[in-house]
């Protein structure tokens, strides 16, 4: 698969999701508040979304998975997004990931 | 990190009295304290910290559960306990549904990790759907006991 990067460091493959490696900051890590915020927000829209922290992948849209994942502060995780519009939900999402909380 | 190593058993409550949201969470810190988890602890103010999360955005994660929690020094390391409601308390809850087993966490302000780690073993431990099922059936502090220490095959 060919890459190019964005400026804001936004991996755009010419097929298949949107992916941006985002460090969350937030001194409580991705708690619940955060976690439902972002899964409230990917479930508004029609694309697909996903958080990896390692190997461990949570679906976007579910709380559940996103407080499985138990993010702490400092770590990296890889949100990748699809589907129309994908560009923008990027954006809002990786805003909560690193929102300093 | 298992619900056992942080729900003090004897604040296990297998039926709730309230039948309010905030009604059941000071319930819930009464049996705390009566367990000898809060001495010298204003309770009151737990409550209210407690209250407060809520306000910001409920902690009924859906399919029955809420995980009420907040940081507060009373507490040296993370302590918990669990309530369940067979009427069930209504809780505004991401799905709407009324919540019949309730986790209440409490952890010290400078230890998110454990916060952390907490709630993605309550997480994981519920979505053993036969493990809920006979916590929701439980009625005795034991019976949760048992099943918050083996899973859902102590159910069996």
């Amino acid at each position: 698969m060919t890459e190019t990067t964005g400026t804001n460091g936004t991996i755009h493959p010419t097929t298949g999701p949107l992916r941006r490696t985002v460090t969350v900051v937030n001194p409580y890590g991705l708690h619940m508040r955060p976690a439902t915020d972002f899964a409230e927000l990917a479930v508004s829209g029609l694309c697909d979304v996903a958080v990896w922290k390692g190997d461990k992948r949570a679906n976007g849209k579910s709380l559940w998975d996103l407080i499985g994942l138990c993010v702490m502060q400092n770590n990296e995780v890889i949100l990748e997004v699809d589907g129309d519009g994908a560009n923008d939900v990027i954006n809002r999402l990786a805003d909560i990931l690193a929102h300093p909380g | 990190m298992r619900m056992a190593h942080f729900i003090i058993r004897d604040a296990i409550i297998p039926e709730l009295r309230a039948t309010t949201r905030d009604n059941a969470i000071r319930e819930m810190v009464d049996a705390l304290h009566e367990a000898g988890q809060l001495p010298n602890a204003d309770r009151d103010d737990i409550v209210r910290a407690v209250l407060r999360r809520e306000t910001l955005g409920t902690t009924g994660i859906g399919q029955n559960i809420a995980i009420p929690h907040s940081r507060h020094p009373a507490v040296g390391q993370l302590i918990g306990t669990i309530a369940i409601t067979k009427q069930g308390v209504s809780f505004d809850s991401v799905d709407g549904e009324p919540v019949h087993v309730l986790v209440l966490l409490i952890s010290p302000p400078d230890r998110p990790g454990d916060h952390l780690r907490a709630l993605e073993n309550v997480v994981h431990c519920f979505r053993d759907e036969a493990l809920v099922r006979a916590l929701k059936n439980a009625t005795t502090r034991d019976e949760i006991w048992r099943l918050l220490d083996g899973g859902s095959e102590a159910a069996q």
